[in-house]
């Protein structure tokens, strides 16, 4: 179901946390709200859910106007980056929770208590208590008690920012593929660009209560409209006062096109290679070379080369080196 | 262990010299009697009124004290404190100016088990207030919030969200109110009266038999008394450990 947001505003004290925000989420689509901490990204979310009340502006979920309606109205699932289980409450009847709520009759609500359990993958642990869970299967069950509901849109509010980088990667991708097979409008809130980039159809990025740009990932990161937007996606290299991602740049022998630098770092991260470079003005760039790359040119310290940008780039904003 | 020994175990080893010194039927026909047993029964009645009101009314104070922001907070937090610091005979001879036979209300409630549970109450708050409100500090709002998204309306979330989180301390708080309010002399003995067999508590009982030389016997019901109050605290710890320990 599609999400519409009309002018919400929202004032903490004194500070404008959301300045008159109007965006649609299409039905669906997983958006992700994407922004540093303080763009009152996550704040933007639990107004979607009826959580944090709004000052002005409006809330639409698919034709219901739900602007004033309490959180339990909505039929609204919610994620919490701390998975808040009932702690008192089995696996199983964590997920229960909201089918006994809506009076699901018992054997109907076990069914499904155990569909939504297969589904997660943790049909085994449905007499377990949540501390008995990694922080992986916690947000899982989570996620099965927010689904339990059939709820028209799933919200979810840093749901992997509390995991280590591998259970993380993995649950991303899996989350990804169960919320296109189940078709369910999903907003996702986090300040990682690259899970952003990776796990959703459209960003929306926040900056300081704003929405900066919104569109198609790529669309985003090849024309950021703004310079927070070119920075906040990925990193940026200058040549000549000009932003070009990292890969937009290369470098050549001695003699050949390009403008002649001196080789100041080379660090290797892993599959590629970083090289920093100084040009007779004493301006620094730096380029990512592939391992290939790097082995053919073997670029050492104070030796010279020369810097070009690739034939295909895509220039970024125009802005002075800092 | 010393310092335990000193403090706790000589003298509660020196209580149980006297109460057997007659054997153990001198000790069963002094905590029989008939007056012991209905300042026994009088005291566990009231002490567990007080105990389980407080419960509710500590539970409800220390929820304002957490989720409320209000002028005054910090005095009010630093008054619910004031029944440990206030000598309960000060306590005792308030209650009797306010809710006695000169009651500026015209409210007297003297010589009955509702001046001695008011009396109680007065005195075990801070034990529920003091056990709840850390827990509650320290509960994540979240489990509540994933609750209304789930549909449960507010008094439901308190059921089964909230009370079940607090219970293991609202139990201790409460064992620990009413193993208190089982001792209570000071802030009671005015206001009870202390008319035997009708509205004397067991301590104060105890007093009056150490007054009339007793003093066998006043231990003998002073050990009643102590057993009572040993078993509220270690069925509550009981209960309280096992609610935990499921919780995780």
């Amino acid at each position: 179901m599609t999400v519409s947001l009309n002018g919400v505003t929202k004032t903490f004290g004194h500070r404008l946390v959301l300045d008159n925000i109007t965006e649609s989420f299409a039905d669906g689509q997983l958006t992700a709200l994407l922004g540093p901490s303080g763009s009152g990204k996550s704040t933007l979310l639990k107004i979607v859910a009826g959580l944090t009340p709004l000052d002005s502006g409006q809330v639409v979920i698919g034709d219901r106007d739900v602007t004033h309606a309490p959180a339990r109205d909505r039929h609204i699932g919610f994620c919490f980056q701390d998975y808040a289980p009932f702690r008192h409450l089995s696996v199983f009847d964590n997920v229960a929770y909201g089918l006994k709520v809506q009076r699901v009759p018992r054997d109907e609500r076990r069914r499904q208590v155990e569909e939504l359990l297969g589904l997660v993958r943790l049909e085994d642990f449905a007499n377990q208590y949540p501390h008995h869970l990694s922080g992986g299967q916690r947000q899982r069950m989570a996620l099965a008690r927010a689904l339990a509901v059939k709820p028209d849109v799933l919200l979810l509010d840093e749901p992997f920012a509390a995991l280590d980088a591998q259970v993380r990667s993995e649950l991303r991708s899996w989350v990804r593929s169960l919320q296109r097979d189940l078709g369910i409008t999903t907003i996702l809130v986090t300040h990682d660009q690259s899970e952003a980039m990776e796990i959703a159809d459209r960003l929306v990025i926040l900056n300081d209560g704003k929405i900066e740009q919104a569109g198609k990932p790529s669309f985003v990161y090849d024309h950021p409209a703004t310079d927070f937007v070119a920075g906040f996606l990925g990193p940026l290299t200058y040549l000549d006062g000009i932003a070009y991602r990292p890969h937009e740049l290369e470098v050549g022998a001695f003699g050949e096109a390009g403008e002649n630098v001196r080789v100041t770092d080379v660090t290797r991260l892993g599959f590629e290679v970083r090289v920093t470079l100084e040009n007779a003005r004493g301006e620094t760039t730096w380029v990512q070379l592939t391992h290939d790359e790097a082995r053919a040119l073997n670029p050492v310290v104070n030796q010279t080369l020369v810097v070009r940008a690739r034939a295909e780039h895509s220039v970024l904003t125009r802005t002075s080196q800092h | 262990m010393g310092y335990i020994s000193l403090l706790v175990m000589i003298p509660l080893a020196a209580l149980l010299t006297n109460a057997f010194k007659g054997g153990l039927g001198a000790f069963w026909r002094a905590a029989i009697s008939t007056e012991s047993v209905d300042a026994l029964k009088l005291t566990l009645v009231c002490s567990f009124l007080a105990a389980a009101f407080n419960a509710v009314a500590g539970t409800a104070t220390a929820f304002v004290l957490v989720r409320d922001k209000f002028p005054g907070q910090g005095i009010l937090n630093t008054i619910i404190d004031l029944p440990f610091a206030l000598p309960t005979v000060v306590a005792g001879i308030t209650f009797y100016a306010l809710y006695g036979p000169h009651s500026p209300f015209h409210v007297n409630i003297t010589g009955s088990w509702i001046g001695i549970t008011v009396a109680i109450m007065f005195v075990t708050l801070p034990f529920s207030v003091r056990s709840v409100q850390p827990v509650l500090e320290s509960l994540s709002l979240d489990a509540e919030a994933a609750a209304a998204t789930l549909g449960a309306s507010s008094f439901r979330i308190f059921r089964t969200v909230t009370l079940p989180a607090i219970l293991p301390a609202l139990l201790t708080g409460t064992g620990l109110a009413f193993a208190r309010a089982l001792g209570e002399y000071g802030s009671v003995v005015f206001i009870s009266n202390n008319l035997p067999y009708h509205s004397e508590v067991a301590s104060s009982y105890v007093y009056s038999l150490v007054s009339s030389g007793q003093v066998a016997s006043a231990a003998s019901v002073a050990v009643v008394l102590l057993c009572l109050a040993l078993l509220v605290l270690i069925a509550s710890n009981v209960i309280g450990r096992r609610l935990s320990r499921r919780h995780g």
